[in-house]
């Protein structure tokens, strides 16, 4: 996969159909909702100290971050539907402007991934070995999600 | 009689946690890369990149960090910030 960055647009090219695969999984994965997962992308701002303090921030902070989350979502979505084949290899294009939405979804679908797979730090160090195929195929993700990401970060603010 | 007493307690319930300082807390997780950590610290609190790094890394190996102390509404609104940033952040009362 070759990553081109112009002033306007960010071109990924030579993908193949592994690794576009995986990149069509980048919003699935970020829109989980399984509990583990609901449960890391919207934690509780006192862990549970303060019960009443927690209930409020779900009643009026995660919708809002909800509606967020999703926005940049969408965005993400939106520029994978036009990866485009050609010469049996994928292209994916989209503006700059879209960075900071990219970044976020990316970072969300890793998150997910862990929370869904129990990823420990161990994991990531490569210090276990993992049998399990799903959670070894969610640990290329994390990867080439991160991989991604911190390319990102190197190029934009936040 | 019985109300007001209860008001008087909420109200000094109230007081108590506006005046009482509040930690920010940030804690680790083993998926947030380090770089993007420390650019969410120097966004959200405007810290320079030094500062940024140096909570970055206490979170890291200590599993936490106090990255601001101040009042409580202010702090919701730093965790409310770092949440949107998709970090695990919490408030405690500062002892």
């Amino acid at each position: 996969m070759k990553i081109e960055w112009t002033p306007e647009h960010i071109i990924f090219s030579e993908i193949d159909e592994f690794i576009a695969d995986a990149l069509r999984q980048i919003p699935i994965c970020a829109s989980s909702c399984e509990d583990k997962v609901i449960a890391r992308i919207y934690p509780a701002p006192t862990d549970g100290v303060d019960e009443d303090a927690d209930e409020d921030w779900r009643e009026h902070v995660v919708p809002g971050l909800s509606e967020l989350f999703q926005t940049h979502m969408d965005v993400v979505s939106k520029d994978l539907a036009e990866m485009r084949e050609e010469d049996e290899s994928f292209t994916l294009t989209f503006p700059t402007e879209h960075t900071r939405a990219w970044m976020h979804t990316l970072n969300q679908a890793r998150l997910a991934l862990g929370a869904l797979h129990d990823v420990t730090e161990d994991d990531m160090e490569g210090r276990t070995k993992v049998s399990d195929a799903e959670k070894s195929y969610a640990l290329f993700q994390i990867e080439i999600y991160g991989f991604i990401l911190h390319l990102m970060l190197e190029h934009t603010e936040l | 009689m019985a109300d007001s007493e209860v008001l008087i307690e909420e109200q000094t319930k109230t007081e108590e946690s506006l005046e009482v300082p509040w930690n920010v807390v940030v804690h680790n997780d083993p998926i947030n890369l380090m770089d993007y950590v420390a650019k969410v610290f120097m966004r959200v609190f405007g810290y320079a990149r030094e500062r940024a790094e140096r909570h970055m890394m206490e979170v890291h190996k200590k599993g936490r960090s106090i990255v601001w102390t101040g009042g409580r509404e202010r702090a919701e609104l730093y965790v409310q910030q770092l949440h949107g940033f998709l970090l695990q952040a919490t408030i405690e009362k500062s002892r």
